[in-house]
């Protein structure tokens, strides 16, 4: 069967009544799950799996994936509204998104992740179908000592995440990498740090520091200005209409973010997390005015939410086209196909065209469901804002407690969730910025797998690393990206003394 | 003098707070204390029926069963405990209603300290396999198989080695006289941590076939890219579950050199992959799934167990399951069970000891 | 701690002890492994916080000098640690590499800091300018919370959860009683159904009987 003809078949079934019902589920149970605070797309599947016993499997994988991108859509609407975001896909959301709600201006910002999201989603399916047997190669390529390249890549954005001081921006994600250090070490098995609790022993979760840094710092700042009549304006939602200024801002970053954020989908291990940080990066890199980003910046706030979903596109290649799992959530995605008897893998697309092609297809219906579901429902999501701040902040904490318990079921990551709470208020209270801690938090530990996986290989040369073009090449990227903005900031203060 | 009187406040006030809180735990502790009440009425009640019982000597359930799968959902325990809940309930096997919770944390360690303190209860099984034997050997938990009731192995899977489809290696002897000659070119990459299942698997058989263990290059990728290393040659060979294998080798991406099954394993390509045994090397791993009960466990809630998950073993509707997963049946009944799970953990004791892993 | 008792008068002394029979008593009634470690973690932050507040006075001059002295001690500890970590045979980089690197790193890092000028804008300063009472009922909310996780398990979500947006909202003054008791009898008891029968996601179920 020719690829065209798998396109027409894949449109078929996706076009069926019973294609439509179960993408229309499967988003909808996605965007709902994504927006609670704290549970992502990896609950929003294991929930569905036991639904889907039985189901034939085309119809039943549409409504999963549609689960997944789904989750990951809804995603954003906690990191903008309540700056708690529930997945690290989301957390650079939260950077501009969080501040524009505070502005008065939660409609909008709504209103500008939904349409990113949807932008990144489609591009990402159109790129899916065009090139998802030609990527395979792609996804393969990057070995360890490529990963480390980019995952060091990813880390130079630390500088450009900083409040003013750089120097606090690099102890923040020092600090960071220290924390993700903490628990059972992949290469050795060494326990680390753990003070031998068990507890510790797999590290802390993405979601303790996450939820801590942001969320319950956020309360503290809430709690402190809770009086303020200034912060009113967080009250109001603003209007959901997007003028035409609004477009041509968000147009470059969703057309740039679309096409990078698809390609680092594609790498298994990256995923939506690198590809949101290094869509606000490069957005704020390239921008005119820098200075607007972390302020409500509507480019700083499409270029993340554009990236995420178009990544999230980008790791069904893997899944699809060699049955590679790139994260956690396509591992559990996996675990639904095998379920219904599909093993995802090189053959999947000659052997089952109609459950690869069906997927695909879905997905253009899909978020398209997603956006027409989520544009009118912002006016009443939006109004959780309009809850008085007192009971406002005691329902915030509550969801991050939830989120936390939902993953671990354990009281003990509660607590570390509250240490990084109070954490998370002196960071604040100093000028430390909490994102770069959380970049480090999220990269240091597969850089450091990455580093030493390449360094057991080459059996201890540091050459592994600049034999290949690749890791050469993204080194280069990395040095330069890291080395250029001190270089300005030093000239910029040597100015401003002269 | 106004600041000290500012923390005076405050240290009032949390003083006041911590009154209170005492108050309210104290009230709490009652609630908590009528709740293990409430507890130990129904064990109470347990013993009534069981003496009630006596003279059929049988045991049944009387309040929901409880499985605890020590991982997060999603995973190998969780899908294994929900399966089993979902055929006990659906076939009519166990009446009562059996819920899955998910304790992950520490390889399981987090799940199994929790079923220790459940001692004797016969409402909380839990799901687990090779990590309970190799998590405490590496001292990552305090708790073992010793510690808790083996009621019934169910399932089975093999290790499965293999290397890149136009590798020069054929069959396992071609790789492991490379690997005597010179173990610092040949690369193993398997997704978890030196000392666990990945790594042993492989060890043991290795081993066997005479090759100096504690010279193997052994690499760990959690993060989902072991195959990935594997197709695009930064490593030589997977080590993995038998499953993981078999689009790839109908692709022809890749081969598998050996697994480490008594016999070759039924299936379309599996039954095309030889096992160690058939080339000369004398070792066998099985990556066994079964379940536990809390330490002493009831000899009557162990017999009705045992009954209940031969006959889960046995029908047609977990057949079904195991087809879907690629899992292979393997029951063994408490008494063999044990004896079964002393054997492994002496043997993999031996392996760790020698490569100085032990603790 | 050493570092700041060792400077200063009786007052913090004082408040060293406060804070000493406060830990003892938590940790008393715990018995957690956590507790005995987490707090060690928090005295130097507690203390840096009561320190900064004084101002500038003795030997540490700036904000970020009395940072930079926290961070080296928490490098000194986390550095400790990583010497003490068992070697491992088989690998050229070992478990201990990174850290050992990290807290270096921490340590020079921090001392630039110690010598750098304080770059903070009106803004963030004007941040950490928080009234003695408003620290309180930080503190106060943070009790909260530390009593909601405490006896989540114990009491259940339920009821735990009900109480917990009660009063918290009441705290913060929240005046409408009607709405409060409404929100924290229904939002608990929705969230329950919601996990516990529709996504399947077990929440501590507690005193009450389903």
């Amino acid at each position: 069967m020719g690829s065209i003809e798998g396109i027409l078949t894949g449109f078929e079934i996706a076009l069926s009544v019973e294609g439509i019902l179960f993408v229309l589920i499967g988003v909808f149970v996605g965007t709902f799950i994504g927006m609670l605070p704290g549970l992502g797309p990896i609950s929003a599947i294991a929930v569905m799996i036991p639904i889907t016993y039985g189901m034939d499997p085309a119809p039943a994988l549409v409504m999963m994936a549609g689960v997944y991108y789904g989750a990951v859509f809804g995603g954003s609407t906690s990191s903008i509204l309540l700056n708690a975001p529930g997945i690290s896909g989301t957390v650079a959301t939260a950077f501009d998104g969080y501040p524009m709600a505070q502005q008065g201006k939660a409609g909008k910002a709504l209103a500008i992740a939904a349409i990113s999201s949807f932008t990144g989603g489609t591009v990402s399916v159109i790129l899916l179908m065009l090139l998802a047997p030609a990527l395979a190669s792609v996804a393969v390529a990057f070995g360890p000592p490529a990963y480390f390249a980019l995952m060091l890549m990813g880390l130079t954005a630390i500088s450009s995440l900083s409040e003013g001081s750089t120097i606090k921006a690099l102890l923040s994600a020092v600090v960071g990498f220290m924390v993700v250090t903490i628990g059972i070490d992949g290469q050795t098995g060494t326990q680390r740090f753990t003070f031998g609790n068990v507890n510790l022993l797999e590290g802390l979760d993405f979601l303790v520091i996450a939820l801590g840094l942001f969320a319950l710092a956020e309360v503290c700042t809430l709690i402190l200005n809770r009086k303020d009549d200034s912060v009113s304006n967080s009250h109001k939602l603003g209007s959901l209409r997007l003028g035409k200024s609004d477009f041509k801002e968000m147009k470059g970053p969703m057309a740039r973010q679309s096409i990078l954020g698809f390609l680092l989908g594609v790498l298994p291990g990256a995923g939506a997390t690198i590809a949101s940080f290094i869509g606000y990066i490069t957005e704020k890199r390239i921008a005119k005015k820098p200075e607007e980003f972390g302020k409500g910046s509507i480019k700083g706030l499409a270029g993340p939410e554009t990236a995420n979903n178009a990544a999230t596109g980008g790791a069904f290649v893997p899944l699809l086209s060699l049955g590679i799992p790139g994260s956690g959530t396509t591992a559990v995605m996996l675990g639904a196909f095998m379920v219904l008897g599909i093993q995802p893998g090189p053959l999947l697309m000659t052997d089952r065209p109609e459950v690869f092609w069906g997927i695909i297809a879905s997905m253009y219906i899909g978020n398209v469901f997603l956006l027409i579901l989520n544009l009118p429902l912002i006016p009443y999501i939006a109004r959780i804002l309009r809850i008085p701040r007192p009971l406002l902040i005691s329902l915030v904490i509550m969801f991050s407690i939830i989120g936390v318990y939902a993953i671990s079921f354990n009281t003990f990551d509660l607590y570390m969730l509250l240490l990084f709470g109070v954490i998370g208020f002196l960071m604040r209270l100093f000028a430390f910025p909490a994102p770069s801690f959380i970049l480090a938090f999220i990269l240091g530990g597969m850089m450091e797998q990455a580093f030493r996986q390449s360094l057991t290989i080459s059996n201890g040369s540091l050459m592994i690393f600049i034999e290949k073009p690749i890791s050469l090449s993204l080194l280069i990227v990395s040095v330069l990206s890291f080395v250029i903005p001190i270089v300005q900031q030093w000239r910029r203060q040597k100015k401003v003394n002269e | 003098m106004k600041k000290a009187l500012s923390i005076l406040v405050f240290a009032f006030l949390l003083l006041f707070l911590a009154a209170c809180s005492s108050g309210s735990s104290g009230e709490d502790e009652n609630a908590g204390g009528s709740n293990s009440d409430s507890g130990s009425d129904a064990e109470e009640k347990d013993n009534s029926s069981e003496d009630n019982q006596a003279d059929s000597g049988e045991w049944s359930p009387e309040k929901p069963i409880e499985i605890v799968a020590p991982a997060g959902a999603g995973g190998g325990w969780d899908t294994t405990a929900r399966m089993a809940a979902k055929v006990f309930n659906e076939a009519g096997i166990i009446d009562q209603d059996i819920g899955v919770v998910n304790k992950p944390g520490g390889g399981g360690a987090v799940g199994w300290s929790y079923i220790a303190e459940k001692d004797g209860s016969p409402y909380n099984l839990f799901v687990s396999s090779s990590p309970i034997l190799l998590v405490p050997l590496n001292g990552q938990s305090q708790y073992g198989h010793e510690d808790f009731t083996p009621i019934a192995n169910v399932i089975a899977d093999y290790a499965a080695f293999a290397v890149k489809a136009d590798s020069k290696w054929d069959n396992l002897n071609d790789l492991f006289d490379d690997m005597k000659e010179d173990p610092s070119s040949v690369t193993v990459v398997g997704a978890s941590s030196p000392g666990s299942m990945d790594h042993i698997q492989f060890v043991k058989i290795a081993k066997a076939a005479g090759v100096d263990i504690t010279k193997i290059k052994y690499v760990s990728d959690q993060d989902g890219g072991a195959l990935t290393s594997l197709l695009n040659g930064s490593v030589d060979v997977y080590s993995t579950g038998i499953a993981e294998t078999v689009e790839q080798v109908k692709a022809g991406k890749i081969k598998v050199l050996g697994i480490t099954a008594e016999e070759r394993v039924e299936g379309e390509v599996l039954s095309d992959f030889p096992t160690a045994k058939e080339q000369g090397i004398d070792a066998t791993f099985v990556n066994w799934r079964g379940f536990f009960g809390p330490p002493n466990m009831d000899q009557a809630a162990l017999d009705y167990y045992e009954k209940k998950f031969k006959e889960l073993s046995d029908s047609p509707e977990f057949a079904d399951v195991r087809a879907k997963y690629g899992w292979n049946e393997m029951y063994m009944n408490s008494q063999d069970y044990t004896e079964f799970l002393n054997n492994e953990k002496e043997s993999i004791k031996g392996l760790l000891d020698e490569l100085g892993l032990g603790k | 701690m050493v570092f700041i008792t060792s400077k200063r008068s009786g007052e913090v002394n004082d408040y060293d002890h406060w804070l000493h029979s406060f830990l003892t008593r938590t940790t008393g009634e715990l018995n957690g492994n956590f507790f005995d470690d987490g707090l060690h973690l928090w005295m130097p932050i507690l203390c840096l916080l009561k320190h900064t507040k004084q101002g500038g006075d003795r030997v540490l001059k700036t904000i970020n000098q009395k940072i930079s002295i926290v961070l080296i001690l928490l490098a000194i500890g986390y550095l400790i640690m990583s010497y003490r970590l068992p070697s491992y045979p088989y690998t050229p980089v070992d478990a201990d590499v990174v850290p050992k690197g990290l807290g270096w790193l921490l340590i020079i890092l921090s001392i630039f800091l110690f010598f750098s000028k304080n770059t903070e804008t009106k803004e963030q300063r004007a941040r950490r300018n928080i009234p003695k009472k408003e620290f309180a009922v930080l503190g106060a909310v943070f009790l909260f919370i530390f009593l909601y996780i405490w006896l989540l398990e114990i009491v259940g979500f339920v009821i735990m959860t009900g109480v917990f947006i009660f009063f918290c909202s009441w705290f913060l003054g929240y005046k409408k009683y009607k709405t409060n008791i409404i929100v924290s009898v229904l939002f608990p008891f929705f969230m329950y159904v919601t996990f516990s029968y529709f996504l399947k996601i077990s929440l501590p179920q507690g005193i009450l009987p389903f």
